[in-house]
């Protein structure tokens, strides 16, 4: 086998396999994560089920106590002194909250202490410094405040040099030790060391924005090796009172984290994705209210409280998959919200595998199922196939708060379904193309048949005899014919000519069939005819036994078993005499003048050709001055109307029983074509059409027409 | 047209024909008409009596019959045709080369002596 033969053998299975090979391989592409831009796509197509059905507040547990503007306003620039921080959460404790969490860090001393202080003030007494240095510092007073109220602190996970000795509230492992698997800093910028020791919680507060979005939200977080709940977890931790958080965990991912019996389902990274609601006002209270206690103490009683900043320009405010940008502390209490309300999102870890299985089936029907359908199905398939797939992913994300991405299957299917059509129109025009070429040959071969066909019809037609050109001097007799072939070439046939002085040789024949082989066979009976006529001697010449000659020549290389029906004539001129030898075909007319026509009965004998040989017996009748035959084919008894009609024997016997007898032959043969023509208006001729008149003038043509 | 045979006894068929032998008729028929000319190593007989007309193309057909049969040596006749059609036999000389039959029993007779 040379490089060829295995070329050629294997190119088919290449080609059938070329596709769905690509498709596998899209398809594991995207179990690996490795499609270019997916991840940009996916993000994209969740956000979209967010904003088509944002989540419904139902419970309302958080209350976000909001250092706003109109608090910078009141009670000064930020930072705060400490000791009002403390206030607060001192008028926040006394309302008896469920648990507080800050959600602010304060890695630095408060430089606003008295101690502090007096190292601005120049020329102080030192006796003063002593004493002022002997009140407590206001970190000192917030450390208090943290202590008696149940507070949690938050702290950043950072990449880079920084404290690692983190506190946090015990971990419970329930399954296999999940550190590995959940987001990782390696140090925290923490809170000063009297603050994070007086809280009774820690939480880490980082999340990772995608280009100013924050769309997951980390529950645990290790920093070095300890592992930190999220500000929500904590908060929940605190709230109910349990003094560890838990991590359920296989070896491969992180399954979910809770406290006490409650658990939240995660990614394997430990994080969820954030089920969004719109921005709401009436999650806030402003810190300036709660300081100056014109705040109805029952709203924050036995309520998750968190405290931020809203004030602009203090913080960089992120955005929220529907795409409002919202200050960090409401994302936190949005998350709070949908772990009260259950509606977390999670998106399953077989979620690739589903939609592997969806890139499957959408690339197997564009590359098998669609070349099997009509175009103008395809595209409704598509809009069907799109729709459904959209509506799918958004009903299962709202009822079953799961992230399925249907936009990856759908964008691939489309681009296969585009790669295809343009595939095929590519090569529909190559087809077209094909096509027009094979239209202009078979053109050309048609024109150059029409051209061969019209020269043997010119050859046909010429070679039988025009009556003017070979009577034209002979008085004794008056003589017309006419051949039509229906086709452009035909089976019908006549010929005169005189066989000596006063003899005139005649026939018609009709061979059975239309178009070529018919012409050609024709051609050869009356060519035959014609020499056996002539080589035999003339003046012995038996008509029955030339019949006979040309039946035997003309039978005996004959394998289209055509045949040929023909009446042959000779006429005497000088007495009328009329021997005639009919071969099986229609009986001609004797026509006198004024007379009706009369049916030449003779029968000789089967068609020519029939019978390989058959003694045809010879007939005589003596025409009078004037009186004419008629002989003629089918093609004028069997001509056919658009009521499908036979012209018939009647309509010729009665047409011809009407002719005017001062009519020359030339005139009657007109006349017949003309009736013909008319009855058959309006449909192909059937058959050949035949006709062949001759009248006796007498021998010294006594008989005048009228001229 | 239509066409079926029966057998008559172990030497004839009788084959019917029905409907008008011209240019489709005949060709709806040829094919099935020669076949059992072709196979069948008997004698025939061609029932016409529904056949109402007949033109040059059904004579080449029965011609075309006759002789397929005669060259194996057994014998073919027509039976009963209509007027039109024995006078289209006649005319075209058909019946000095094949049978033509009035009825049923003679038909039998001629073509088994």
């Amino acid at each position: 086998m040379n490089l060829y033969d295995i070329r050629s053998f294997l190119v088919p299975y290449i080609k059938i396999w070329v596709a769905p090979l690509g498709l596998l391989a899209l398809a594991v592409f995207h179990l690996y994560g490795s499609i270019p831009y997916q991840d940009v796509l996916r993000s994209f197509s969740f956000d979209l089920y967010q904003i088509a059905m944002p989540r419904e507040r139902v419970s309302a547990p958080v209350v976000i106590v909001d250092i706003d503007e109109r608090s910078l306003e009141e009670f000064g620039q930020w930072p705060w002194p400490r000791s009002l921080t403390a206030q607060l959460l001192d008028r926040i404790s006394d309302m008896e909250p469920a648990a507080i969490a800050l959600d602010i860090i304060m890695p630095e001393p408060d430089r606003t202490s008295p101690c502090a202080i007096t190292q601005y003030i120049p020329d102080i007494s030192p006796s003063l410094v002593d004493k002022v240095c002997d009140l407590p510092s206001n970190d000192e007073i917030l450390a208090k405040s943290l202590k008696s109220s149940r507070t949690i602190l938050g702290i950043a996970g950072i990449d880079g040099a920084g404290s690692t000795g983190v506190l946090a509230a015990p971990m419970m492992v329930i399954g296999e030790e999940p550190r590995k698997l959940m987001r990782h800093f390696s140090s925290a910028l923490m809170n000063v060391e009297g603050l994070d020791k007086a809280a009774a919680g820690h939480a880490i507060l980082s999340a990772d924005m995608e280009r100013g979005v924050i769309r997951r939200i980390p529950l645990v977080a290790r920093i070095g090796e300890t592992v930190l709940p999220s500000l929500s977890l904590e908060t929940l931790r605190l709230a109910s009172g349990s003094p560890v958080f838990k991590v359920k965990s296989s070896l491969e991912r992180i399954e979910a984290v809770g406290v006490g019996d409650l658990f939240i389902p995660t990614q394997k990274d430990g994080t969820i994705w954030v089920n969004y609601s719109h921005h709401d006002p009436s999650r806030f209270v402003s810190a300036a209210e709660i300081l100056k206690g014109s705040f109805d103490p029952d709203e924050l009683n036995r309520k998750l409280v968190l405290v931020g900043f809203s004030g602009l320009g203090l913080v960089d405010f992120p955005s929220t998959a529907l795409g409002e940008r919202v200050p960090g502390v409401e994302i936190h209490a949005q998350v709070l919200e949908s772990i009260f309300d259950g509606t977390t999102l999670i998106r399953p870890h077989w979620a690739l595998w589903l939609e592997a299985v969806m890139i499957m089936l959408f690339g197997l029907l564009v590359i098998w199922g669609f070349p099997r359908i009509k175009a103008w199905v395809q595209v409704p398939i598509v809009v069907l196939v799109t729709v459904l797939s959209g509506a799918a992913g958004l009903m299962v994300f709202h009822q079953m708060y799961l992230l399925i991405d249907v936009a990856s299957p759908i964008i691939i299917f489309i681009i296969l379904y585009t790669a295809m059509l343009s595939d095929s129109l590519t090569r529909g025009e190559d087809h077209i193309e094909v096509l027009e070429d094979d239209i202009r040959v078979q053109q050309e071969e048609a024109a150059k048949i029409q051209g061969e066909m019209a020269a043997a019809k010119r050859f046909q037609m010429g070679i039988v005899p025009d009556a003017k050109e070979t009577f034209g001097n002979e008085r004794r007799i008056d003589i017309a014919a006419r051949m039509e072939p229906a086709k452009m070439v035909g089976g019908d046939l006549y010929d005169f000519f005189m066989l000596d002085e006063h003899r005139l040789f005649f026939l018609l024949g009709d061979v059975c069939g239309k178009g070529v082989p018919a012409s050609l066979f024709m051609v050869i009976s009356k060519t035959l005819c014609k020499s056996i006529a002539l080589r035999d001697d003339a003046d012995n010449l038996d008509l029955g036994v030339m019949v006979r000659q040309a039946n035997k020549e003309i039978a005996r290389d004959n394998p289209e078993m055509l045949f040929v029906t023909a009446f042959v004539g000779v006429l005497d001129l000088r007495d009328g005499e009329l021997t005639y030898c009919n071969a099986g075909h229609e009986r001609p007319f004797i026509v006198s003048p004024g007379g009706q026509p009369v049916e030449l009965s003779g029968a000789s004998g089967p068609p020519i050709s029939t019978a390989d040989d058959f003694v045809y017996k010879t007939f005589t009748y003596s025409l009078l001055k004037g009186e004419f035959l008629c002989i003629f084919s089918d093609g004028i008894t069997e001509a056919t109307s658009v009521a499908i009609e036979l012209f018939g024997n009647e309509r010729l016997v009665s047409l011809l029983s009407t002719i005017d007898e001062s009519s020359d032959t030339e005139v009657i043969v007109d006349l017949v074509c003309q009736k013909v023509h008319d009855f058959a208006k309006g449909r192909d001729p059937a058959d050949d059409l035949t006709i062949l008149i001759v009248r006796w003038m007498g021998s010294d043509n006594e008989y005048m027409i009228n001229q | 047209m239509d066409i079926n045979k029966e057998q008559l006894n172990d030497d004839i068929i009788k084959i019917n024909l029905s409907g008008r032998m011209d240019v489709g008729g005949v060709g709806e028929i040829e094919a099935e008409f020669s076949t059992i000319a072709s196979t069948a190593d008997m004698s025939i007989i061609v029932d016409m009596s529904a056949v109402p007309y007949m033109s040059s193309i059904g004579i080449r057909a029965l011609l075309i019959n006759a002789k397929a049969v005669n060259r194996r040596g057994q014998k073919y006749a027509l039976l009963t045709p209509q007027s039109d059609v024995k006078n289209v036999l006649e005319v075209s000389g058909i019946d000095q080369l094949i049978t033509i039959c009035g009825d049923i029993d003679e038909a039998i007779s001629k073509v088994s002596s």
